[in-house]
């Protein structure tokens, strides 16, 4: 112990910065100041922006606009009584609900049919044939008859004012195209597991998304909960093929001149993977799509065609050199440290441990400022220290596999998350996309 | 009623004659068959005869009485009078199981005592010789005698669709769906025994079976629907109905309204995963219409789930049955006529008669009313005939026990309770109706799952003035309007 501190002493803060360069130099800024930055901006907003809020608020509800709810899904019977629940006591109740059934092999569409015949569900659509996410989500929309479409996932439910929250940037500025709703995790009691993601969802997706909704490079709205404009999504004819469906349609929205918001006010409630194991085989899935959608069918953003848009470039340009590049160089970064400090590598270990911990609870502080249930979320602060392997090395590392499988493999077209025929269709099409640019170019 | 016959079995003349003369006064519906002076002759009448009643002497030339209750096979309901000088007979004759026992000398009075009980016991056996009964030994009669089983025949003009013809030949068309009660009756009573043939679905108000079936939106209940398949094209995962894909001028094509690519053959870049509704009336559209079944004879128009669904069956005569064709055993069918007291609209017809009469000579305002249970229609669909029934009985108990005893209920049909409230305003009368339904609603929602019961009343003084049907209409019309207006 005496030699650490020592150690450190001696190396004062040019050693320091020398062994911490990748944080002070990428992380740090990313995420810690970016974060009080918010921090600072959301109080002046929330200063001066109440009485727009109320404005808001009453004009929606003055206006009344019939929401569809729409909850595409496959073998997701057993969710559905629990999300029905969740609607029935919401603030605002002008809405319609439409389950969509995809090609299930259990019960679920006995169960659904049963609660469409108790009038719990407006309209129950099930497909005998599976056809991925997109097109059930895409069956629902066609039958939807609200103003605004709102996109819920079936194994999660609403808070009360869940609805209320999520319609009221739509009034605040008529330029809003979608609004993504913050995500919370139902069971962060269950495990160690869903502890982390608990802590991690607060971090990245609350605070983060709030930091990217306000400097207007918001790429995700969230489709467990997300509501868009019913004519925007007319325009586009709905989703396309997944994975990744949701960052995809967001990014078109944006495309088509909308703004992207994400409202932290709007909860809902969402089981997570209980285990490391599932955990790992969703994050493999959802890492993904950021190569298929932002570096292959996006690629238009980066060139300087008439649809380019700062802000999107912007929005684009964050994710991929924050998740794509630097998940790459940090293994540079490793092998610098590994090379050139292998004799104190037990004191960087350490001081590492330390840092790192030292900036999950101050991002976390931004979490407890942010919360109207701070409270509640004061007794995660001792997983800290944990968090900085999670995030660190576990799901790092998952990322890593699943960027060198989808660069090299191409294998989300594989995944077995859509059926066969709609893979096969979805690799052809950009197959033939690719042909004909390079014709042309 | 019918005749009861009476034979006489005694030697002495002169008391052959005193007898006669006795059994002719002392019940008109005694019917004398004959007077036999040995057993012999005894036994030959008996089996030639249908006897009810035998008035036995224990002393005959060729055999004793009790001989020959040994030689002939008396049926259940057959009552036997022994008369004898001998005391010491009466232990024996009890054993035999004889109805009286006459020790001459007797007295007239106490011979049309012995009468009376044996046509009172009589009576008992025979109480339930309703049509029901008297139908079913018909068929097994014919069944026995013929060696068929009693086979149910497809028929178009049958109401059921299907016709006993051993059976249904003494029903007439309104009654034709008795036919299966009557039968499975007889099979729990061990008479037959069925095997399975077939279902059918009748109509739950009129027992018709040839109905007329189709699809109707859950909405407006129209059937003027439209089917569509929806299409799903795979590249870009639009999903909508054929007509989003294909053009008016051109019905070979489809294109995507999505991609406007061209689909090309189904299961290689589209496919049909479900179909769709659409109600040409309200618009709306759906994926699980109600299918309803028209009732071409009373006109109801049901959800199939609220038909009623029986089992058909083709029947063998057990052991018992033939014994019963064979008049060895007097068939008792149960299960009939249970709420004959309780859904009687003749009955509060008649009380409604006599209050009005009643009316006529005192000054006091009585009041007729009536509580109508609209879905329990519905909660009759799940429970089934036997749960009906239960369920029937039930309600009606409670409410007797909530009304006062000048007071009377009965049940109009199965959804409607009639209530005569005698020396009583409407006001008091509403009052008690109140708690009355307050009670049912209570029950239903205890028994069955939270279910809501829903109710209407209609209430009116008795007018002197008015028929007792006048009455009947006034209160039931008031319910149609009330459905009309909702």
């Amino acid at each position: 112990m005496v030699d650490f501190v020592t150690y450190w002493t001696q190396e004062g803060f040019l050693g320091f910065f020398r062994v911490f360069w990748f944080y002070i130099i990428f992380e740090f800024p990313r995420y810690i100041l970016m974060d009080y930055a918010l921090l600072i901006v959301y109080w002046v907003k929330s200063r001066f922006g109440e009485k727009d809020y109320q404005t808001a608020r009453e004009d929606f509800f003055s206006s009344k606009p019939f929401l569809s709810i729409i909850v595409p899904g496959k073998n997701e019977g057993k969710n559905y009584y629990r999300l029905i629940e969740s609607l029935e006591i919401q603030t605002y109740q002008n809405f319609e609900v439409i389950v969509v059934d995809d090609g299930s092999d259990d019960d679920s569409h006995i169960i659904a049919r049963g609660l469409e015949r108790q009038g719990k569900i407006d309209l129950f659509i099930s497909h005998k044939e599976r056809g991925g996410k997109a097109s059930a989500a895409n069956t629902a929309l066609r039958y939807a008859r609200g103003e605004f479409i709102v996109h819920i996932d079936a194994d999660s439910s609403l808070k009360h004012d869940a609805l209320e929250e999520i319609m009221i940037p739509f009034y605040m500025d008529s330029k809003i195209g979608a609004v993504g709703g913050n995500l919370e995790v139902r069971n962060p009691d269950h495990s160690l597991c869903t502890t982390f993601q608990k802590i991690e969802y607060n971090i990245f997706i609350m605070v983060g998304r709030m930091v990217m909704s306000s400097l207007d490079i918001l790429r995700i709205i969230s489709g467990a909960f997300g509501a868009f404009r019913r004519d925007a999504l007319d325009k586009l004819h709905g989703w396309d093929i997944g994975p990744g469906l949701d960052g995809d349609i967001t990014l078109k929205i944006r495309k088509m001149g909308y703004k992207v918001q994400f409202e932290p006010k709007a909860t809902i409630y969402t089981s997570v993977p209980d285990n490391f194991v599932k955990l790992a085989k969703q994050r493999l899935r959802w890492s993904r799509s950021l190569i298929r959608f932002r570096l292959r069918k996006h690629n238009n953003l980066f060139m300087p065609f008439s649809t380019f848009d700062l802000g999107n470039f912007i929005s684009v340009a964050e994710n991929i050199f924050f998740n794509f590049i630097l998940n790459f160089f940090w293994y540079l970064y490793m092998i610098d440290i590994i090379v050139n400090f292998t004799q104190e590598i037990l004191y960087i270990l350490i001081a590492g441990v330390l840092l790192y911990s030292t900036s999950k609870l101050l991002q976390y502080i931004v979490v407890l400022i942010l919360s109207r249930d701070w409270k509640q979320k004061l007794k995660y602060i001792m997983y800290l220290p944990g968090m900085v392997f999670y995030t660190g090395y576990y799901i790092r590392f998952i990322r890593t596999a699943a960027y060198i499988k989808e660069l090299f493999f191409k294998s989300s077209f594989e995944d077995d998350w859509n059926p066969k025929k709609t893979s096969i269709q979805g690799k052809k099409l950009e197959e033939n996309i690719e042909k004909f640019f390079n014709k042309t170019g | 009623m019918k005749k009861i016959n009476c034979l006489i079995v005694e030697d002495d003349s002169a008391f052959q004659k005193v007898a006669s003369l006795m059994v002719e006064k002392a019940d008109r519906r005694l019917n004398p068959i004959g007077v036999a002076s040995t057993g012999k002759e005894a036994r030959e009448m008996f089996n030639r005869y249908e006897i009810d009643i035998i008035f036995l002497d224990l002393h005959m030339p060729d055999m004793t009485g009790f001989e020959l209750l040994d030689e002939i096979e008396l049926k259940e309901d057959t009552q036997v009078i022994l008369m004898t000088g001998d005391e010491d007979a009466a232990i024996k004759a009890f054993e035999y199981g004889v109805t009286d026992y006459l020790l001459k000398p007797f007295s007239g009075i106490r011979f049309r005592k012995a009468i009376s009980r044996a046509i009172e016991s009589i009576k008992k056996e025979t109480q339930s010789g309703s049509t029901e009964n008297i139908f079913l030994r018909k068929a097994l009669q014919l069944s026995h005698t013929r060696n068929k089983e009693i086979t149910p025949i497809p028929s178009r003009s049958s109401k059921l669709g299907y016709t006993y013809p051993l059976l249904s030949i003494n029903l007439d068309y309104e009654n034709e769906h008795t036919a299966l009660d009557i039968l499975e009756s007889a099979d729990r009573e061990g008479l037959v025994t069925g095997e399975f043939v077939d279902y059918i679905y009748s109509c739950n108000n009129c027992y018709n079976s040839l109905l007329h079936f189709r699809e109707s939106c859950p909405k407006c209940q129209s059937t003027y629907l439209e089917i569509e398949e929806l299409v799903h094209h795979f590249p870009c995962a639009y999903v909508g109905p054929v007509s989003d894909f294909t053009k008016e001028d051109s019905n070979e094509i489809m294109e995507c309204p999505k991609c406007k690519r061209i689909l090309k053959h189904i299961g290689v870049n589209f496919d049909k995963p479900s179909v769709m509704y659409s109600c040409k009336k309200c618009d709306h559209e759906f994926q699980d219409p109600h299918i309803k079944a028209k009732c071409h004879d009373c006109g109801a128009d049901t959800r199939v789930e609220r038909l009623v669904k029986r089992q058909l069956k083709k029947y063998k005569l057990t052991k018992l049955g033939r014994d019963a064709a064979a008049g060895k055993y007097s068939i008792n069918l149960k299960g009939f006529d249970e709420l004959n007291d309780i859904i009687n609209k003749d009955y509060f017809l008649r009380l409604l008669k006599n209050e009005i009469g009643r009316k006529k000579v005192a000054n006091f305002d009585s009041t007729v009313a009536a509580l109508q249970f609209a879905n329990l229609i519905d909660l009759y669909q799940g429970i089934g005939e036997r749960g009906q029934k239960e369920l029937i009985i039930e309600l009606f108990e409670l409410v007797n026990q909530e009304l006062q005893s000048s007071d009377a209920v009965i049940f109009g049909d199965r959804i409607t309770m009639l209530f005569l409230f005698t020396e009583q305003e409407v006001e008091d009368a509403q009052k008690m109706l109140n708690s009355i339904s307050e009670r049912i609603i209570e029950l239903i929602k205890d028994n069955f799952d939270g279910f809501e019961l829903t109710t209407e009343e209609a209430l009116m003084l008795i007018e002197e003035q008015k028929t007792p049907s006048f009455h009947l209409k006034q209160l039931m019309n008031s319910f149609e309007q009330v459905q009309q207006n909702g």
